[in-house]
């Protein structure tokens, strides 16, 4: 196992941690919801970055892009419609957004 | 142990907080923890695949980050919309 592999599983440690740090420190939900940004960029890059240093064009590595892949699509995806729920509870719906399904 | 599965661990015991937090306080509070977990629980199964040598482990990584997005929109919709 190289150097490079265990200072990117260190960075991954690192930034779950403090990405809970900032959970439990912060008491908004919407200042808390900036925090799992960190995890979702600095943990999954570096984690894949770190699979794919360790094994190679693989299987497994190619399965780890994945992950990646959907990680860091699907986060910034998550946090604005977390967010946006959290503003329409707290000051009601945006004008002209009558919920209505179309088509 | 290998660095891998340490990796894995520490993860894992950085899941505990938000875990608690999805039990207690408002229901924002509650979506935001279930939110950092679906984010820290495919990077735990992925450092555990390669620490332990089962491939498998990425597959359920991968379901896990499809699924946890998906019901995560969805919690989000109706936290907006009916609760």
């Amino acid at each position: 196992m190289s150097v490079v592999v265990v200072a990117l599983l260190v960075v991954v440690a690192l930034a779950a941690l403090l990405a809970v740090g900032g959970l439990l420190v912060m008491d908004d939900a919407q200042d808390r919801l900036h925090y799992t940004g960190v995890a979702t960029i600095l943990a999954t890059v570096a984690l894949v970055a770190a699979v794919v240093v360790e094994v190679g064009v693989s299987e497994v590595a190619v399965k780890a892009l994945a992950v990646g892949v959907v990680v860091l699509t699907s986060g910034p995806v998550l946090n604005h419609a977390t967010g946006r729920a959290i503003l329409t509870r707290r000051h009601g719906r945006p004008a002209g957004d009558d919920w209505k399904v179309t088509g | 142990m290998n660095a891998w599965l340490v990796t894995a661990a520490v993860v894992a015991a950085a899941m505990v907080p938000p875990t608690v937090m999805t039990l207690r306080g408002s229901v924002e509070q509650r979506l935001v923890a279930l939110q950092a977990l679906s984010i820290l629980t495919p990077v735990a199964l992925v450092a555990v695949a390669v620490g332990a040598g089962r491939s498998v482990y990425v597959d359920a990584a991968i379901v896990m980050a499809l699924l946890s997005f998906a019901g995560g929109l969805a919690y989000a919709r109706v936290l907006e919309r009916w609760l």
